[in-house]
């Protein structure tokens, strides 16, 4: 194939975009599903209680209620989890409920407004237990255990040289305590879906990040047999990470296998902030020693991370914080300690980053105050320590050749010195910060593969079945653009089957920005296997040696003519073969080792660097991001105006972590309390990429989903000190932060 | 209550109850589901459409008051082979992620449009104040309406 | 679900008898709180009469004495928009600007924000510098309140069941400089923490402060105007500062919520009076 790239770093136009713009796109609530059941669900009043009894009498009574279900119904094991040591939550609770809003009971009526009612009409007796809100009071002694294996749900060690030795010789140790909140992914799509029976088989329409784990925990909620269970991929409005847990899809599930008949559920907003995944909020004890120089020599690291009332992804999360605890430096020595602890809140689970944007905020607070100890400028003290191919991480893994960091924070320094000075105003004070990440690319220390088919179409076309759930991001954007390049086609000329347990095989979750890179590297796989079998077969065909012959996207040309797709296919079927190119891809990865917590757990990592300017007004304390400027090495772009998209977006999100999100468990119900950022709250967001190839990566791509979040709360805080003087340790830097520190500036 | 109003240019009517949303009849009765619920109380902006040209949230307006108006969806913006300026725009400058929000978001900016053809960067982002995004950070959104002006590119 | 009814009076009297026909009816204007209490179970109204199509209700007037008399079913939009408020209250026309986002304002009026009487309503403030009065209607004909006399407590007014509120009047001002400020923990559609109505003619000796989200109901803050009467100049607005802080102290107390509150009352009342008078130079 040449090396021109003719699709790879164009954009085209994405194939959803005309009909998301006109109003003809379908989501899963958009479909008329003709005699469909409406479903609610009655959820626990009580954070933590024995359920005594069930009462169903009055909902079952009330007219149009068709059945009611709880754990008794459950046909397979009530227990479900992504991670398979911590699949620890029920579908419906069974004899305990863990936190305020938990499924208790199932009611399938002919209207949702009668399923509504009879859902109110349940009555639970509970026997209220003590419960536990923070991490804190659920490891202390004589706290009520939430599990039966008690309320540390993980911990992870990790150490490399010798810490103790580092801060005794050390020249400066900074240490702190950072605070981070509960957050709501807020996607704009609240959790939706549907189900339908189809010769024997529940067939699952639904909104979604991770249609194959879907199916398998489907197949033990309901104990069938894979075959007897599809799950499609709706048109999905969002995710960051909330919907990677099974939500409306278990219930549907049930209430149509049990019922044969249709039934639909889509939570409310209300219901969706109740008892969907939030991220957890972390305490992190921080130590950071350096010499003289500004040379980092050690990080001592205590984690603790709240993962409310069920596991989900707190193992991932508590794994990939400590991974990334020391940021994008080199370190010699350190010692991270993290835990994920169960609490009476709603589960936390994965929301875009996995606690690196919230170990972020330590190590980039952190970099500042030894800037500042040591009157460095706090730009060339990262230079100075930021890794390089060929240096090891802290989990001792050697970097291979694509680490951007540096040039990003040349950048940024270039950009700042544009910027200038920053200068108060009458109205209050100005401050420029600096964040900067890396991120491992997919699932920590283990094997995360992907797949891909393609195979020739009816038409004499290529067809592409990927397995990866497109969320709004634009992953089929990107896959087919590989696809095409590698084909040597234009992305129009590919049919797309995506995301759908019958047709396509597991490419994993949309998670870990995981997709660009391996999924990316199973389709390049399937169609360089593609191209091969259909050379080779055409080689067969003709009699020409396979080096005479060219596959042009379309055909295969030889000296003596073309034979087309669908003729080769013919060939190969009277073989009994297909013309067909499978593609496997699994990142090369290291388990980490579990006393030392040493090993590679990803093969490949993006860095970034972001720098802000914000207004901090004097009278009122109410901070402006006023710019935003973000540099991120992603590798390669396939698809650069996504990249922007991601960057843009995924700093919008993170000026949210940093002034205005923290998710109260007891009083946040609805956007008009939660607040996320409006347009009148986010800078245009000036974003930028650079490409350090990455060897392993397809057409040198890494990715950018999460890496996008990771820097910008950091760059916040540390402008809102320079700005004011006082450092705040704890997120958000609200209203209230941001005046006491303002205070403390006016004490001086 | 019965209404009779104008819907994307063509005369319909419906018999409603006293606390249907116009959501609601658009998206039950009609089949037009470009209008979302992404909250249900005002807040996100991802149900807006135009009533007699000024954008209103679907979920929180009564469809009893309807009658007599004129009501534009996104289904009535611009279709596949005639898009308005603001969709080629939005679709140009990749305007458009998990695209929940977009036609609530189209309709905020049709409705600045109408009334103010040459808006400013910061009459823009009122405009669009009340619909939230949670995928684009706005900036595709604001460059590809500024575009649409004529301004900007 | 009972088939509540959608009712539609186009007079005042019509409105008052179709109120008092059966129980449990509610009025309703732009419904942006109303639908939120009914989808939240908080409110199950039999009907829902509305009234935003009495002509009463309706428009701007300037009355003889110089008044405005604004109609209750405006909404923020044609408040922030509408030039003559814009020309003689100004302040209003900002307070309306500054409440939810482009769709609420569309939709929700200023009766609406009135009649609920939520202390973070975002025109209170602007409505107790104006010492506006509220002109309502019902079985015992029109009726006239003072803002004092309108406000009960949070949350509560004085209209009552089957009274219907037409007008805000805006007693006439001189003309005078003018700033609100809002404070929120976002740019929009936020409720506010805090908001600051200030006008102000240093040559006629004339001020007007009142402050929103702080108070259980709202009026002016004599203590701060007179403050600000002595000399109109960056120290007076200090002391007006100061002031409007001392009475907020006096009538909310410390409470949790006050620890940013009451400081920031003292420092946005300042600003907001050096904004409005263009003093230059903060200290």
């Amino acid at each position: 194939m040449g090396t021109f790239n003719k699709v790879v770093g164009v954009d085209g136009v994405r194939r959803d975009t005309v009909d998301k713009l006109t109003g003809k796109e379908r989501f899963s609530g958009d479909y008329k599903i003709p005699g469909a059941l409406a479903l609610a669900i009655a959820r626990s009043s009580e954070a933590h209680a024995l359920i005594k009894n069930i009462d169903l009498t009055k909902a079952k009574a009330l007219p149009g209620v068709v059945r009611v279900f709880t754990a008794e119904d459950v046909p397979g094991e009530n227990s479900y989890g992504i991670i398979p040591i911590t699949k620890d939550q029920p579908m419906l609770a069974a004899g305990k409920v863990r936190f305020k809003g938990e499924a208790v009971a199932l009611v399938a009526a002919e209207s949702l407004e009668v399923a509504r009612e009879a859902a109110a009409l349940i009555e639970v007796e509970y026997e209220p237990l003590k419960a536990s809100f923070t991490p804190e009071e659920a490891l202390a002694d004589g706290a009520e255990a939430i599990h039966d294996k008690g309320n540390l749900c993980f911990e992870h060690d990790s150490l490399m040289g010798d810490p103790d030795k580092a801060f005794a010789e050390a020249a400066v140790i900074v240490e702190d305590t950072y605070t981070t909140s509960a957050i709501e992914h807020s996607y704009m799509e609240p959790e939706s879906g549907f189900a339908v029976m189809e010769d024997g088989v529940v067939v699952v329409t639904v909104s979604t990040q991770n249609p194959h784990y879907d199916h398998a925990d489907l197949c033990r909620l309901l104990g069938l047999e894979e075959d007897k269970v599809r799950v499609k991929q709706a048109t999905t409005g969002g995710g960051f990470g909330g919907k990677l847990d099974l939500s409306v899809h278990s219930y549907v599930a049930l209430a149509t296998l049990l019922t044969g008949r249709p039934s639909r559920l889509a939570y409310t907003r209300e219901e969706s902030f109740a008892a969907s995944a939030k991220r957890h909020s972390f305490t992190i004890k921080y130590r950071t020693a350096a010499d003289a120089e500004g040379n980092l020599l050690a990080v001592d690291a205590e984690l603790v991370a709240d993962t409310g009332a069920y596991a989900s992804y707190g193992v991932a999360v508590a794994m990939r914080a400590a991974v990334h605890a020391a940021g994008p430096y080199m370190v010699p020595n350190s010692r991270v300690y993290s835990r994920a602890v169960y609490t009476n809140h709603v589960f936390s689970g994965a929301m875009r980053g996995f606690g690196v944007p919230q170990v972020a905020l330590a190590h980039e607070s952190q970099m500042e105050k030894i800037a500042a100890k040591l009157g460095m400028d706090p730009i060339e003290l990262r230079l100075k320590n930021a890794l390089k191919p060929g240096d090891k991480t802290i989990t001792g893994q050697v970097l291979g050749d694509s680490v951007g960091i540096r040039e990003c924070l040349e950048k940024i320094k270039a950009v700042r010195d544009e910027w200038g000075a920053a200068k108060g105003d009458d109205d209050g004070v100005r401050g420029i910060g600096v964040g900067a990440m890396l991120y491992g690319i997919g699932n920590t220390g283990v094997s995360n593969p992907s797949t891909a088919q393609i195979r020739v179409n009816k038409e004499g076309g290529v067809t592409l079945y990927t397995g990866c759930a497109d969320i709004g991001q634009g992953s089929d954007h990107v896959l087919l653009g590989i696809c095409a390049e590698t084909l040597g086609l234009a992305r129009e000329d590919i049919a797309l089957v995506r995301a759908d347990t019958m047709l396509t095989t597991n490419a994993g979750a949309t998670s870990a920005s995981r997709q660009t890179y391996i999924s990316g590297n199973a389709v390049k796989a399937a169609a360089e296997m593609f191209i091969a079998k259909a050379v080779e077969a055409a080689a067969k065909v003709s009699g020409s040696a396979a080096s005479e012959l060219c596959f042009t996207g379309t055909a295969v040309k030889g000296p003596d003519g073309e034979l087309s797709l669908l003729e080769i296919a013919e060939s190969l079927r009277a073989e009994g073969r297909e013309l067909e190119g499978e593609g496997y891809f699994d990142p090369e990865t290291v388990p980490l080792d579990h006393h030392t917590g040493q090993g590679k757990p990803y093969s490949t990592y993006g860095f970034a660097a972001q720098l802000t300017l914000v207004h901090v007004d004097k009278a009122t304390a109410e901070v402006r991001v006023e710019k935003l400027f973000a540099v991120h090495d992603i590798g390669k772009a396939i698809y650069p105006q996504g990249v922007i998209g991601q960057i843009s977006g995924g700093s919008a999100m993170g000026v949210g972590l940093a002034l205005m999100e923290e998710f109260d468990h007891t009083s946040d119900k609805n956007f008009d309390t939660y607040l996320i950022p409006t347009v009148l709250d986010v800078p245009d967001v000036e974003a930028s990429f650079i490409e350090h190839a990455e060897p392993t990566g397809p057409y040198g791509a890494k990715g950018v989903g999460e890496p996008a979040l990771i820097p910008t709360a950091p760059a916040i805080v540390n402008a809102i000190a320079d700005a004011v003087g006082v450092r705040i340790t704890s997120l958000p830097a609200n209203l209230e932060r941001v005046h006491s520190a303002l205070q403390l500036m006016g004490g001086k | 209550m019965f209404v009779e109003f104008t819907l994307n240019g063509e005369k319909v009517s419906a018999e409603v109850s006293g606390e249907t949303t116009a959501l609601a009849l658009l998206r039950e009765k009609f089949d037009l589901t470009g209008a979302k619920e992404g909250c249900g109380v005002g807040e996100c902006g991802a149900c807006t459409i135009l009533v007699d040209g000024v954008a209103v949230n679907g979920c929180l307006y009564l469809a009893g008051k309807l009658d007599g108006r004129n009501v534009l969806t996104v289904e009535g913006v611009g279709g596949e082979e005639a898009l308005d300026p603001l969709q080629q725009k939005f679709m140009e400058h990749g305007a458009v992620q998990c695209g929940y929000c977009t036609p609530g978001m189209l309709l905020s900016a049709k409705a600045l449009l109408l009334k103010n053809p040459k808006p400013t960067v910061d009459e823009v982002k009122v405009a669009i104040s009340g619909n939230l995004c949670r995928c684009t950070g706005y900036t595709p959104i604001v460059k590809a309406i500024l575009a649409a002006t004529g301004e900007g590119k | 679900m009972a088939d509540r009814e959608y009712l539609r009076p186009s007079t005042l009297v019509e409105a008052v008898e179709l109120m008092a026909a059966a129980p449990g009816r509610r009025i309703v204007a732009g419904g942006t709180d109303l639908m939120v209490y009914i989808r939240e179970g908080k409110e199950r109204p039999s009907a829902l009469v509305d009234v935003t199509g009495i002509p009463e209700l309706n428009g701007v007037r300037k009355l003889d004495d110089g008044a405005l008399a604004v109609g209750a079913a405006m909404t923020h939009s044609m408040i922030g928009s509408d030039p003559v408020i814009q020309a003689v209250a100004p302040l209003l026309s900002d307070a309306s600007s500054s409440v939810g986002a482009v769709q609420i304002r569309n939709l929700a009026t200023i009766g609406g924000n009135v009649v609920n009487g939520a202390v973070a309503a975002d025109t209170l403030s602007a409505l107790a510098a104006f010492d506006a009065a509220f002109i309502t209607y019902g079985a015992e004909g029109e009726k006239r309140y003072t803002i004092d006399e309108f406000f009960l407590s949070p949350g509560k007014t004085a209209v009552g069941a089957g009274e219907i509120l037409t007008k805000i009047i805006l007693p006439p001002q001189p003309k005078a400089a003018h700033a609100f400020i809002k404070v929120a923990r976002r740019r929009a559609a936020a409720i506010s923490r805090l908001a600051v109505s200030v006008m102000a003619n240093p040559s006629e000796g004339y001020a007007r402060i009142a402050v929103g989200a702080v108070l259980p109901k709202p009026g002016r803050i004599t203590m701060a105007e007179e403050a600000l009467m002595n000399g109109f100049d960056l120290s007076a607005a200090k002391a007006a500062g100061d002031a409007a802080k001392a009475h907020v102290l006096s009538i909310s107390g410390e409470r949790p919520s006050m620890v940013y509150k009451l400081p920031v009352v003292s420092s946005a009342v300042e600003k907001a009076i050096i904004k409005a008078l263009s003093l230059k130079g903060v200290k």
